[in-house]
């Protein structure tokens, strides 16, 4: 017992710049700045102007630096995992889906969160955004309301998913966040640590793909409780 | 090959390889959070010798390099993940900078 809390004082180390409520705080400029991204994407463009829109509005919200690339996916790309190429010149169409993950600084402090949208009438689309959101809220209340490790947490994850008719992508399994840089602490992922993460210094992914059609969805933001969810 | 240096000491580069990836493979310590993307800034670098024959920053790099060398002449500053070795760059002298600038 003693090593594990051992590993998770280790693991879960902040740097001299960790300030909560700031954390707190670039959580929220994360999701707004998404949220602004999302409604700036319009059937008919391509991707890659896309994350160049994205990389204007960070650099407009004081987030000039980021820990991990801007993504902007369209259609078949959400299908690709994280650090992977988008496939070029993929324009969003009248009835699609694309998602968005962004890991920004601002000042000291780590952002990183994600969610998928979809335009024009695409039901299917439309469900798997959904399960993409409606799974991490399941993972998470599991995570809140038992004290399962991360590596359980996303067994949990794989099997949810199934039932829900999704494949879960496992390259994106949660990770570290605090002061940057986090990699300096752990940068490995979520789904290998056998404790319980705890709250504000650990995010959940969820990335989803349709076990046969061309089309995925990504969820993420920080582990809370509910109260930071209303 | 193509010789550059940084902090002094030499590393050698494939043509069009960064000099972020040419440092990693020759085990010389060159930080880099967002795995050579040009967006975290940890492998800045003051450029000592060279800086003519660079080719100019794209947008994103240099709104980085500008905000992260405040209070410096971010002239002379280059990411190094963003720099791809060619034959007018021979000799290029680097210095690097901290993680946190």
């Amino acid at each position: 017992m003693n090593e594990v809390l051992d590993k998770q004082s280790q693991l879960e180390a902040v740097g001299p710049a960790f300030i909560k409520d700031k954390m707190l705080e670039m959580r929220a400029k994360t999701r707004g700045t998404i949220h602004a991204i999302a409604a700036a994407c319009k059937p008919g463009m391509v991707e890659e102007d896309a994350v160049a829109m994205a990389k204007d509005l960070l650099v407009a919200g004081d987030m000039v630096r980021g820990w991990h690339d801007v993504y902007v996916r369209f259609g078949a790309n959400t299908l690709k995992t994280f650090g992977a190429a988008s496939d070029p010149g993929i324009v969003l169409k009248e009835n699609d889906i694309f998602f968005i993950d962004i890991g920004p600084v601002w000042g000291e402090f780590e952002g990183d969160g994600g969610d998928t949208f979809t335009v024009g009438t695409a039901p299917e689309m439309a469900k798997c955004a959904a399960d993409a959101k409606k799974l991490f809220h399941i993972v998470r209340k599991k995570w809140e309301t038992t004290g399962m490790s991360g590596r359980e947490l996303y067994e949990f994850a794989t099997e949810e998913a199934k039932a829900l008719g999704w494949e879960l992508n496992l390259d994106l399994s949660g990770h570290r966040l605090s002061d940057f840089p986090h990699a300096a602490i752990y940068d490995g992922p979520m789904a290998e640590v056998d404790f319980k993460p705890s709250p504000l210094v650990w995010v959940l992914e969820i990335h989803i793909r349709h076990p046969s059609e061309g089309y995925g969805a990504f969820f993420e933001d920080m582990l809370l409780d509910d109260s930071y969810f209303a | 090959m193509l010789e550059f240096f940084l902090n002094g000491v030499a590393v050698t580069a494939v043509a069009d390889e960064s000099v972020l990836a040419a440092c990693q493979r020759a085990g010389v310590a060159l930080a880099t959070v967002c795995k050579g993307r040009g967006m975290c800034g940890a492998c800045r670098v003051k450029v000592e010798a060279g800086l003519d024959a660079l080719p100019a920053a794209s947008v994103n790099e240099a709104r980085l390099i500008s905000y992260l060398a405040r209070g410096e002449d971010a002239r002379t500053h280059r990411l190094a993940c963003q720099i791809f070795m060619t034959a007018p760059l021979l000799g290029l002298r680097l210095h690097a900078h901290p993680v946190i600038a």
